[in-house]
């Protein structure tokens, strides 16, 4: 019941914050926006959506604590734990089921929504009021569907002596963070999303709205792309079919509103800079916005099995109608307030950094668009024809590769030319130096690949790798000639100065290696093979030697496990145990692979069945180039996007400064 | 400054330049959509029962798996929903996620009734249970 009431409760406070936050503030006709006239109303406005934050919370710390305490009386603990769940495992079956994700997603929204409201820099800027109305209005629907028909907090009238505990394939640390980190990024859309309506209600559209958005975008930005990653190793190391993406509705869905928030990253920046595509920035945040709630109905809602299924769903509904008003009220007021955002200086040349950036956003709003479609193909052929025409991971790649390459490209131009007009003499020049590295890497990828396509995807992508060290190398260089610094010192400086710039190069020179890493899979192989302990077998230039089969119990499985030794010749340099587990509530059995990871390619076992009788066991080997270089350039990637996030916020207080490092590229 | 007389080829310039890049994305799409094993109708063992698809079509059903059967470089299983069933052949080696009592997808074209595959995939539905699958699991322990 507490909980429940906990959630009542956040309902109230969250309508007081908007209803005081709208009545804190009043129109003025003369200025054409909205002013704060009772600033001690907008103060408890700001701490109402701290008071929401910690009722939800407080509401979760219950389901929790149920959780925990196998309070098998709730119907959504004894669907989702059992007895014998260990406490990790325990806390993370808070969002294995829609009940509960819903809370999660109540719960990282008002997170937002008090961070958002009660900094500091709150009480000053412009935009808090409205967007603050919007976020309470999100909150209160995800809140209603908690508190009505989607209650996580739903008694049994016969309670069960134990739960069925976690499905075997979410007994994974993956589980553990993979979708907080999705939903951390989905939901925080919301908040570049407030800000657009409050800026198009304030009518201010101009550069403060772009400062301001940028933070709240960047957060976004690195969870989904966290949450993506940790998708990708969930399903590597959990699902066993050998790869990481596989063009699931539910990944796209995730993947596409991430495409349009990289598209605005890079967009707002020429807004920032030069005033242009004010009405392309305010539409990139609404429909990054619009796909994020999309993706989180997809994945939920039951609409990918089929348009009839959807309907049946208690939740997609709600949701429709939830993404209709945000789609319609972004678009609508766009439209209104059109004339205001007119009047845009003109593109300059073809040859400079806004072009790069234009160029690079319409090639990410068309990639967001072909997943979009490729993954609601089969929702409109059935509307249309009564039969499902699905497109499957062969079309992704076929597009995506040729845009992912366009990407790359332009993000190597992007990094050399400079603001306004640059020459194109001045642009081969400084790529002389990538161009000779790139050629260099695209060599060892050859000499140990043999495979021209990936030396040619390695070409690329070590292109802007190597345009991007040799550029942070440049300034750094130059930064210690003329302020006598050490290498070091002065490269740590650049970071300092301007974490945005560099934290972004960083982000790219990720990205470059995880390609590197994606081209791999073209290289891969598989196999299956059926051996009794003693024998020995050989796959990919690798000896197996199965030496032995354990079969124990623990409480809630069987486990069987192999044994495996890897030689060259007859140096052994490793061993694996793949595990194949039959969890009793599941009466099903669950592999656990066994991964031997080299930079040059991973040995990737499934123990996929063993005859009781004589211990003969299958298994099915695959051979996986480059996936260790995913990893490596996804955990780049995440540290320059929170050096782009963390660095920038120490200056932002202070005015904008000419870059320094421009200055210095003069002089270099 | 830009003059008037600068501007307006300037913006002929960039619209065609950013039409340019848009066709050829759309270009692209309708390349990759014509690419084979790239689109496949999606039918449930019924409808194939009901109407036998032209062999020349690529078809991708999806059911529950029966009967599965495993073999070096083969695999042979029943995709069911309930009333009907496909039989469905395949070369090479099917997920380690696929079981009987889980649902599957395959695809390839239906020849008298049976699937020649070229693609099997295990659907995660486990991922994100259904209630109902959950109620039906209590029901058993």
């Amino acid at each position: 019941m507490l909980g429940r009431g906990l959630l009542g409760l956040a309902i109230a406070f969250a309508l007081y914050a908007a209803v005081a936050a709208i009545c804190a503030q009043r129109y003025d006709h003369a200025k054409r926006t909205w002013e704060v006239v009772r600033p001690e109303l907008l103060t408890s406005a700001r701490r109402a959506m701290g008071a929401v934050c910690l009722c939800v919370a407080g509401a979760s710390a219950i389901l929790w604590y149920a959780l925990f305490s196998r309070d098998f009386s709730y119907s959504y603990v004894a669907l989702s734990t059992a007895r014998g769940t260990v406490p990790w495992y325990t806390f993370s079956s808070f969002w294995s089921g829609m009940q509960g994700s819903l809370l999660l997603w109540a719960l990282i929204l008002s997170v937002y929504g008090a961070v958002f409201s009660l900094r500091r820099n709150a009480a000053r800027e412009p935009f808090v009021p409205w967007a603050m109305v919007v976020l309470a209005g999100a909150e209160l629907f995800y809140l209603a569907l908690a508190f009505g028909p989607i209650n996580p907090f739903a008694r049994l009238d016969i309670i069960p002596s134990d739960g069925r505990g976690l499905n075997p394939l979410l007994h994974s640390p993956g589980m553990l963070i993979h979708p907080p980190m999705l939903y951390t990024g989905l939901i925080g859309m919301t908040v570049p999303f407030a800000l657009v309506v409050s800026a198009l209600i304030n009518r201010r559209t101009g550069t403060e709205w772009i400062r301001v958005t940028r933070v709240w975008a960047l957060v976004p930005f690195i969870a989904l792309g966290i949450g993506l990653v940790l998708g990708g190793a969930w399903a590597y190391t959990e699902l066993g079919w050998g790869g990481y993406w596989g063009w699931d509705p539910v990944e796209n869905a995730a993947f596409m509103p991430w495409l349009v928030i990289t598209a605005y990253l890079h967009s707002g920046m020429v807004q920032e800079r030069r005033g242009n595509l004010r009405i392309w920035n305010v539409f990139l945040v609404t429909l990054a916005a619009c796909l994020a709630t999309f993706g989180a109905f997809l994945t939920r809602s039951g609409l990918l099995s089929s348009v009839h299924t959807f309907a049946e769903s208690p939740i997609g509904k709600w949701f429709f109608v939830f993404l209709a008003i945000q789609a319609i009220g972004g678009i609508g007021l766009l439209v209104w307030r059109l004339p205001d955002l007119r009047g845009e200086s003109e593109l300059g040349s073809a040859v400079s950094k806004e072009a790069m950036f234009l160029i690079n956003n319409l090639v990410f709003v068309g990639a967001a668009a072909i997943v979009l479609i490729g993954t609601i193909l089969p929702l409109i052929t059935e509307v249309i024809s009564g039969q499902q025409l699905q497109l499957g991971p062969p079309f992704f790649n076929r597009v995506l590769s040729p845009i992912g390459a366009a990407l790359l490209l332009l993000a190597t131009i992007g990094t050399v030319v400079p603001w306004r007009r640059g020459t194109v003499r001045r642009i081969t020049q400084r790529l002389l130096t990538p161009a000779l590295v790139a050629l260099a890497v695209a060599l060892v990828v050859y000499a140990v690949m043999h495979r021209t396509t990936i030396a040619g995807v390695a070409y690329v992508a070590g292109l802007l790798g190597a345009t991007t060290i040799v550029e942070i190398v440049r300034a750094a260089r130059a930064r210690s000639r003329l302020a006598g610094l050490s290498m070091p010192a002065a490269g740590s400086g650049l970071f300092a100065r301007n974490p945005r710039r560099y934290g972004g190069y960083v982000v790219h020179l990720g990205v470059a290696i995880m390609v590197i890493g994606f081209a791999g899979s073209i290289g891969r192989v598989q196999t299956e093979i059926s051996a009794k302990p003693g024998d020995t077998f050989t796959f990919a230039d690798t000896t197996f030697h199965y030496e032995k089969l354990e079969q124990y119990s623990v409480p809630d499985k069987d486990i069987n496990l192999a044994l495996l030794g890897l030689y060259h010749g007859t140096h052994r340099f490793g061993t694996l145990r793949p595990q194949l587990n039959f969890h009793r509530n599941w009466d099903q059995p669950q592999s656990e692979i066994a991964i031997r990871m080299t930079p040059r390619a991973d040995l990737y076992v499934i123990l996929a069945g063993v005859d009781s009788q004589t211990s003969a066991s299958i298994f099915r080997i695959h051979r996986n180039p480059l996936v260790f270089w995913v990893w490596l350039g996804a955990v780049i990637a995440f540290i320059g996007g929170l050096f782009a996030l963390l660095g920038g916020r120490r200056r932002r207080a202070q005015p904008t400064p000419t870059e320094p490092s421009q200055e210095l590229e003069a002089v270099a | 400054m830009q003059t008037a007389n600068t501007k307006k080829p300037q913006r002929l310039r960039w619209s065609l330049g950013i039409s340019l890049v848009v066709a050829g994305i759309g270009a692209l799409a309708f390349w990759a959509v014509a690419s084979p094993g790239a689109l496949a109708y999606y039918r449930s063992p019924s409808q194939i029962a009901q109407q036998r698809p032209d062999p020349m079509q690529n078809i991708r059903v999806g059911g529950r798996v029966r009967d599965l059967e495993r073999g070096a470089g083969y695999a042979n299983f029943t995709l069911t929903d309930g009333t009907n069933n496909v039989a469905v052949r395949y070369r090479g080696e099917v997920p380690d996620t696929l079981k009987d009592g889980t649902d599957g997808i395959a695809e390839g074209h239906v020849t008298g009734g049976t699937m020649q595959a070229t693609q099997v995939q295990a659907k995660c539905s486990s991922k994100f249970m259904t209630k109902k699958d959950a109620k039906s699991h209590i029901g058993s322990s």
